[in-house]
């Protein structure tokens, strides 16, 4: 039982994890392939939580695989060590400074929403969707082709969330 | 935008033109008794960070003190070293606004 309740708690984590981000789809109209982006973000990790990153003890084989076939930033910093904040400036591409995401609770502006990454490729014909914990403000269906947010802590409830997921009408991936 | 395009880094080695220091900021978070605000400027070598909650400054050697143990702002063989980490760090409050 405890080995089942510990299986349970690592997919949780796998399957929180790899449905956030951001991805194209086919309802642009223009018919060249384009790459698809998915974005996975972590809330929090130090950064040395990585098998990749030679931790002997956290195992995250996928995310290796990963590093292996691709580039691991060794020398990226977060600007503001604070997950709010960090979420807006990974969207907006500014510092704190500038996009005044200072405090809980306070979101990107429609408008200022509309130049963040997710904002830009949904404007060239990207679908784009966003599942798990969001966190900057409310966040609004209105910016997404696809939305499922949560708030609070990686507890049953959101575990019972992903059990019954399904994918939605024009969801791009198989699973 | 204020970010920059990462290409460079995947694409050469090593880009002679990339950053050499980073700007940090954070901020007061509840109250400036819980977590204050600060903001620094981060180089290979030296670290400089500010309280402004507190008129307080630390100044670190990276190298001599990695464990960041020994504040040397205020001291006065360092005064030069710290005026102009703090020059910098005003620079990057003005770029990042």
């Amino acid at each position: 039982m405890v080995i089942a309740m510990r299986k349970t708690a690592l997919m949780t984590a796998l399957l929180l994890s790899a449905t956030t981000g951001s991805w194209s789809a086919q309802n642009s109209g223009r018919q060249q392939q384009r790459l698809n982006v998915v974005l996975l973000i972590i809330d929090d990790a130090r950064w040395d939580a990585l098998g990749a990153a030679g931790n002997s003890v956290v195992r995250t084989p996928r995310i290796d695989q990963l590093a292996k076939e691709g580039v691991r930033f060794e020398q990226a910093r977060v600007t503001t060590s604070v997950c709010m904040v960090s979420r807006a400036t990974l969207l907006t591409g500014q510092y704190m400074s500038r996009h005044h995401i200072t405090a809980f609770g306070r979101p990107i502006a429609a408008d200022a929403f509309a130049s963040t990454y997710p904002g830009l490729l949904r404007r060239a014909g990207y679908w784009t969707g966003y599942a798990g914990k969001y966190g900057v403000g409310q966040s609004r269906q209105s910016d997404f082709d696809f939305l499922r947010e949560y708030e609070g802590t990686h507890s049953r409830s959101t575990s019972m969330w992903c059990r019954r997921w399904s994918p939605p009408q024009g969801f791009p991936f198989q699973g | 935008m204020q970010a920059q395009d990462l290409s460079p880094l995947y694409l050469n080695a090593r880009p002679s033109d990339w950053r050499d220091e980073f700007f940090y900021e954070h901020p007061t978070i509840t109250s400036k008794d819980r977590i204050p605000s600060s903001q620094g400027v981060i180089r290979r070598d030296r670290k400089y960070i500010e309280w402004p909650e507190f008129a307080s400054q630390q100044l670190f050697d990276l190298r001599d003190d990695p464990e960041e143990v020994r504040n040397l702002a205020g001291d006065p063989a360092h005064t030069s070293q710290q005026l102009k980490m703090r020059q910098r760090l005003d620079g990057w409050r003005q770029r990042a606004r």
